[in-house]
């Protein structure tokens, strides 16, 4: 059985059909074509495939597209100001060399959004446990906390 | 394959009652992060899914007089986040907060955690030690049982066919009590329990009270009573009734081996467990 739904996605309507156990980050990828959120593990344990849904990071792997409707889905294509400016995060990303392979690095700055959007000036530990969930293989981290508590800064209006 | 055949989005309690009520194979939906795993596994199919995560009374935390009140499609980041949980009841907050990683958190619920019956379940040994209850319902009928009673092995409840579970409803701790978590697993984030130990302490005329739940240590979590009569009404605590607690544990859990740790290993795990939170609890108790 197929639905007709519609999803609001980087303050964006689209009208789709879906069979019930289709799971968000199929859709957003496949379908849709937003090849930012990346299918890692497929079960939750990744990361990779994390998007904002109503503010909050989920892992879209394990989330049905059909039960999203009415709340809205950010994904790393959302994030930019415009075409010409950056999120301060994916800013701070590529200035602090946080990017290897990319394929963990919009999972890991949507958590990080979610993070600097709570709290402006976190702590190494406030860092750690905010992207707990999304797993790198290339950085090591410390690069990725870096860009992080700069784009906090920057954010904040500092240097 | 089609897994799920059709999907309901009740807005009431009573429209998802009557749902399950009318649907022969019907899987109950709040967060996903457990059943979607189980779909992917082909553990379910040919469901009718009926997702609760629309039904705002199933998404409140209150707290009255008599009780605290967790609805069970909240989501374990509210649980965490919740400052309603004080005293004694902090230790749910902290049992949440070490539950997998903030983007299941944000989409997992206690229901859930609850429901999937995994010995190892989080939230089960600190909703023990504070004796909680769970308030089922169907379209006949509704009934509250003490938590211990709700599960039955691994993946396995009292819920009956067209069962919901709605509320968790924890009395509050009697007062001047002292409570902990203390979870084991190589990794602080994404991992199971190897154990899961929590104590509440009070003092009733002078004489130390104690409840103690346990999860991961047998097939459901359980309460360990005989540690429990063994302490209390005891003055105090010294290194010999820690080692007289633990003793009595060690002869209450069934622990097995598995890909985590072994059953000795685990054994050993939760006589520890158990003599640090008893100990700590007791300092706290002054």
């Amino acid at each position: 059985m197929l639905f007709d739904i519609v999803l609001t996605i980087n303050d964006r309507e689209h009208r789709l059909q879906v069979s019930p156990d289709e799971r968000l980050v199929d859709v957003l990828h496949d379908r849709l074509g937003l090849t930012g959120t990346k299918k890692g593990c497929g079960s939750g344990d990744c990361g990779a495939c994390t998007v904002l849904l109503d503010g909050s990071p989920i892992v879209s792997c394990l989330q049905l597209a059909i039960a999203c409707q009415g709340k809205p889905i950010t994904t790393i294509e959302g994030l930019a100001v415009d075409d010409e400016h950056l999120h301060p995060l994916q800013e701070a990303f590529i200035r602090h060399g946080a990017v290897q392979c990319g394929f963990c690095t919009p999972g890991m700055i949507l958590s990080a959004k979610k993070l600097l959007d709570d709290v402006p000036d976190p702590d190494d530990a406030a860092i750690r446990s905010a992207l707990a969930g999304n797993l790198c293989r290339c950085t090591g981290y410390i690069k990725i906390f870096d860009a992080v508590k700069s784009a906090g800064q920057a954010i904040r209006g500092g240097s | 394959m089609a897994a799920i055949q059709n999907y309901l989005k009740p807005d009431t309690l009573e429209e998802a009652a009557a749902l399950l009520a009318d649907c022969d194979r019907a899987a109950i939906i709040a967060g996903g992060t457990d059943l979607l795993l189980q779909l992917q596994a082909g553990k379910v199919s040919d469901c009718t899914l009926v997702d609760i995560g629309g039904i705002a009374e199933l998404a409140k935390i209150l707290l009255t007089e008599k009780e605290l009140s967790i609805g069970a499609a909240t989501k374990l980041s509210e649980v965490e986040r919740s400052n309603l949980l004080t005293g004694s009841f902090e230790m749910l907050k902290t049992a949440a907060s070490w539950i997998g990683s903030p983007q299941i958190r944000s989409m997992a619920t206690i229901g859930g955690n609850l429901c999937n019956a995994s010995p190892s379940a989080d939230m089960s040994a600190p909703l023990l030690a504070l004796d909680a209850r769970v308030e089922l319902r169907s379209n006949r009928s509704q009934r509250t049982i003490s938590l211990v009673d709700f599960f039955l092995g691994p993946s396995k409840t009292v819920l009956a066919p067209g069962e919901m579970l709605t509320a968790v409803r924890i009395p509050h701790p009697p007062a001047h009590s002292a409570s902990t978590y203390r979870k084991h697993s190589p990794r602080r984030a994404m991992d199971l329990a190897i154990v899961g130990v929590s104590v509440l302490m009070w003092r009733t005329d002078h004489q130390l009270q104690v409840r103690i739940g346990l999860s991961a240590i047998a097939p459901t979590p359980i309460r360990a009573r005989q540690a429990e009569d063994y302490l209390s009404g005891r003055s105090s605590l010294d290194e010999q009734v820690l080692e007289g607690a633990a003793a009595s544990v060690l002869e209450e859990i069934r622990p097995i081996s598995d890909i985590r740790a072994s059953a000795r290993y685990r054994e050993a795990m939760a006589a520890l467990l158990t003599k640090q939170a008893l100990a700590e609890v007791y300092a706290r108790l002054g």
